[in-house]
């Protein structure tokens, strides 16, 4: 079994990536919402206030997708289920995921 | 293999060109393709349900696909029907768009894992805009059932 997170980047994808996950059986996921530190740091923290005007650059959207899946190739085939979805992360940074095997769930 | 693939679900006399221009009509003449089949114990209560999981939201999805689909334990086995509307049909979708594909499913209830992959897997499939296309432009029922096998 492996602990999957995927983060999400863009709004506009957030709903096909959770069908990619259904198609392979995973409806039992959390997603989060997160927050670009970067935004945080110059909103929450003074001496950063300095980066606002570097905030264009940066993405604001982040959902958090936390889930298990029994094996590697389900995960193999989740990719697959995302690219049919017609993303294409490498035009354009979607998403990332990463992946970790679980040595014990209780 | 996790996903499923949906040609198995598909036969080729469930899928039709369809005529109606309004949402009721089309939701009609799509229920009758699959209301006299064995799967279906009570067509009636099927179609009930198809209108009032409309009331819910649209199943238009956008894109000009409508996905309309009911669980129930009076239906045996899964039952898809596939419309093709030419004109389009106003169905109340997400982006206002008219529909030209209705995928219609009507699925037993204690399937709940294997609807969800299934509804999934059709979204997926028909997000490619180029099958989609095809699907719309095919002459007859056969192309349309080659387009979706092994999908």
């Amino acid at each position: 079994m492996y602990q999957v997170i995927i983060f999400v980047y863009d709004e506009k994808y957030l709903e096909d990536i959770m069908t990619a996950l259904t198609a392979i059986g995973t409806y039992e996921a959390f997603v989060v919402e997160g927050l670009n530190m970067a935004n945080v740091l110059a909103f929450n923290v003074p001496i950063f206030a300095g980066l606002r005007a570097e905030l264009k650059q940066s993405p604001k959207f982040c959902r958090i997708i936390f889930t298990f899946i029994d094996d590697k190739e389900t995960i193999e085939e989740l990719f697959e289920a995302i690219e049919d979805s017609g993303i294409n992360n490498k035009k354009k940074k979607i998403f990332s995921i990463v992946y970790f095997p679980v040595e014990k769930l209780e | 293999m996790k996903r499923i693939k949906i040609s198995k679900y598909i036969k080729k006399e469930h899928i039709k060109f369809i005529n109606s221009v309004k949402k009721k009509d089309a939701l009609k003449e799509m229920w009758k393709i699959i209301a006299d089949k064995p799967e279906i114990g009570d067509p009636n209560e099927l179609y009930k349900k198809f209108i009032e999981r409309e009331k819910i939201m649209s199943t238009g999805i956008g894109a000009g696909i409508a996905v309309p689909h009911v669980k129930l334990n009076s239906v045996k086995d899964f039952v898809i029907a596939i419309g093709i509307s030419k004109n389009g049909i106003k169905f109340d979708s997400l982006d206002g768009k008219p529909v030209h594909i209705i995928i219609m499913i009507a699925a037993p209830a204690h399937k709940h894992a294997e609807y969800l992959k299934l509804l999934a897997q059709i979204v997926l499939i028909l997000k490619n805009p180029e099958l989609r296309k095809k699907i719309i432009r095919s002459k007859n029922e056969d192309e349309i059932f080659e387009l979706l096998n092994n999908k």
